[in-house]
């Protein structure tokens, strides 16, 4: 995600796509790869359709409710979104996973189910993708319905797969958390991996904080190094920033 | 933040910035607050899942301010923004008379 920003979100899925052909996949899914927009046009013809779906419900009396969710467009989208993740679009099965949610046809019950070979086909297939990390968020966030155990296991997996550090030190970072309890040991082996190999990354900066103390940030002593990460996904070390004289603001617009 | 507006200005020229760490925000909130007080410098946004940052620093009310010097130290630490600007301009001037 690092200075996605700066060359603008269309460039990354065509350098992540690129380096990433589709392979093990049958032959005719090879051939019918979908070309590098079509992703980006699915989506943004879904998110339009998204607003104005939003828009008309408002309005809408309670009969009229019911009939316009019974098209809502995940439900219209999610089988155009499944043809081309399968196609081997992995940015489709992003998709998929971070929509879930939403989609009122896959039971809470079935989700592991559905999540599970997607997340999996990520994994093996799109470690080297610039969106990958996000993969690793939310396959962390449905810990609940893919069970910790097979959440750990994906992740120690997808730590290894990873191209990033950012990816690795989050996949590391997750299954330590989900480990605390169950095996401290081997979280804090984890964590302390996360700090000395990628101590570069966000997730650097969280495995050093779970040993902070309040005297460490105190005046008179030299500021905890960290690195943070803006809303677009630039990340910044505020190490960058000796020489200056520099203001940290902790706030919130709550 | 107007005040802070008004420190990034002053030291437009000088060695100097100002980090925010965004706590607590909904991208979407975030989103609305950086256009409504015209968030001009770098700022972190940590979200709500995770607060990195802000549990390095061990921060338990907001806003909190940091100032560090040249080389990293932490030269104050509290809660008032119209204190920082005293210890922000005279780290500057200290700065400035070390270079000479």
């Amino acid at each position: 995600m690092r200075f996605k920003s700066i060359l603008g979100i269309a460039l990354i899925p065509m350098v992540a796509y690129a380096a990433n052909p589709v392979v093990g996949e049958a032959p005719a899914a090879m051939a019918a790869a979908p070309s590098i927009d079509d992703f980006t046009a699915l989506d943004e013809e879904f998110d339009t359709a998204l607003v104005e779906y939003t828009k008309e419900l408002k309005a809408a009396d309670k009969a009229q409710r019911r009939e316009l969710r019974a098209n809502s467009p995940i439900k219209l989208y999610w089988p155009r979104f499944e043809a081309m993740s399968k196609a081997g679009e992995g940015r489709a099965t992003l998709w998929l996973v971070e929509h879930i949610k939403e989609n009122r046809d896959v039971r809470s019950k079935e989700r592991g189910a559905v999540l599970t070979p997607l997340f999996k086909s990520i994994i093996d297939n799109h470690a080297d993708a610039e969106w990958f990390t996000s993969a690793v968020k939310s396959l962390a966030a449905n810990k609940k319905y893919v069970g910790a155990d097979e959440t750990v296991a994906m992740l120690d997996k997808a730590a290894k797969t990873a191209k990033s550090d950012n990816a690795k030190a989050a996949s590391l970072f997750f299954a330590a958390n989900i480990l605390a309890d169950s095996d401290p040991a081997r979280a804090e082996k984890l964590m302390a991996e996360i700090g000395e190999k990628y101590s570069n990354t966000v997730y650097g900066t969280a495995a050093r904080a779970s040993k902070a103390t309040p005297e460490d940030s105190e005046v008179g002593k030299v500021a905890p190094t960290f690195v943070g990460e803006t809303i677009d996904g630039f990340q910044f070390s505020i190490e960058d920033y000796r020489g200056k004289v520099v203001a940290l603001d902790f706030y919130g617009f709550w | 933040m107007p005040h802070l507006k008004t420190l990034v200005e002053r030291h437009e020229n000088d060695p100097f910035a100002l980090i925010g760490i965004n706590t607590g925000d909904e991208p979407d909130a975030y989103h609305e607050g950086v256009k409504e007080f015209g968030l001009t410098w770098l700022s972190a946004f940590q979200g709500q899942a995770m607060t990195p940052i802000s549990d390095l620093y061990k921060v338990r009310g907001y806003p909190t301010y940091l100032v560090l010097d040249t080389d990293g130290t932490i030269a104050y630490r509290g809660h008032s923004g119209t204190e920082i600007d005293a210890v922000v301009a005279d780290l500057l001037a200290k700065a400035k008379a070390k270079d000479k």
